[in-house]
């Protein structure tokens, strides 16, 4: 990829954290609104916002594979890089989903601590999954080099 | 994401998204796994990039392909792969140059264009 095309994409990619990020603050403030207005009551502002929070941190989610970096130097890099991609992308799409799903049905008390379980459960799988890739890697390399 | 679609349809591209899933490889290491030209090949790998699936990079002296693939994508290759969408269909050979799918007899016919 040359240097237009990476300044292009990371273009892209800003782009459309902003426009999550407009999105999650525009519904917010609609949600604000109308509950000034007595149109909805402040449980519905609430799991409103938890439902957009979700939703909104799952599509970050699930564009997070496409974040390719600058070149690595070996191949065995580039497939703890991919690897860790994949596995972080579905990690945090399937917590956040998780996350909106308890907003939108669970009672509030479960909503409030099972949202924060999945998304702290899907961290922890990230960084013990990254760390097994690298000391697999060290490894591999370890092995290979005479 | 019409062009995702149409990425996804071939499989022969399914194919080679699913040995990128394993690891990054170069071209040549792609396309040894099927009985099809390099320029035909390179035509795939051209729809696969335009449909921003996968990416090359330098990495030491060699150009390597890599997934480039979001969640939803990933998903959709399984529901595709599952569902065997596109294999029933003849053998379809893309003609370099012209980026347009016809039918050939046999893919071992090559291109000797």
């Amino acid at each position: 990829m040359n240097q237009e095309s990476r300044v292009s994409n990371d273009r892209r990619h800003v782009v459309f954290s902003l426009k999550l990020s407009a999105v999650l603050i525009g519904a917010s403030l609609l949600l604000t609104w109308a509950r000034h207005e007595g149109m909805i009551s402040k449980d519905s502002v609430e799991r409103g916002i938890g439902v957009l929070t979700g939703l909104v941190f799952a599509a970050y989610g699930n564009a997070l594979p496409k974040l390719i970096g600058p070149a690595v130097g070996t191949i065995g890099e580039a497939r703890v890089a991919q690897g860790l991609r994949r596995f972080s992308g579905w990690a945090l799409t399937v917590a956040f989903l998780v996350y909106a799903a308890l907003w939108a049905f669970a009672s509030r008390d479960a909503a409030h601590v099972g949202s924060i379980a999945a998304v702290a459960v899907s961290g922890a799988a990230v960084m013990g999954y990254a760390g097994w890739k690298y000391l697999t890697q060290r490894k591999t390399e370890k092995r290979e080099t005479p | 994401m019409s062009s995702v679609f149409k990425a996804l349809a071939d499989p022969t591209r399914r194919k080679v998204l699913e040995l990128l899933r394993q690891q990054p490889m170069t071209a040549g290491e792609l396309a040894d796994h099927f009985p099809l030209s390099r320029p035909t090949m390179s035509a795939h790998f051209a729809v696969l990039r335009e449909a921003d699936l996968i990416e090359a990079q330098k990495i030491g002296t060699t150009i390597t392909y890599q997934l480039k693939i979001s969640v939803l994508e990933e998903a959709l290759l399984g529901f595709a792969q599952a569902f065997g969408i596109g294999s029933g269909a003849p053998a379809a050979e893309i003609q370099p140059g012209d980026g347009q799918l016809s039918d050939t007899a046999h893919p071992s016919q090559g291109n000797s264009r």
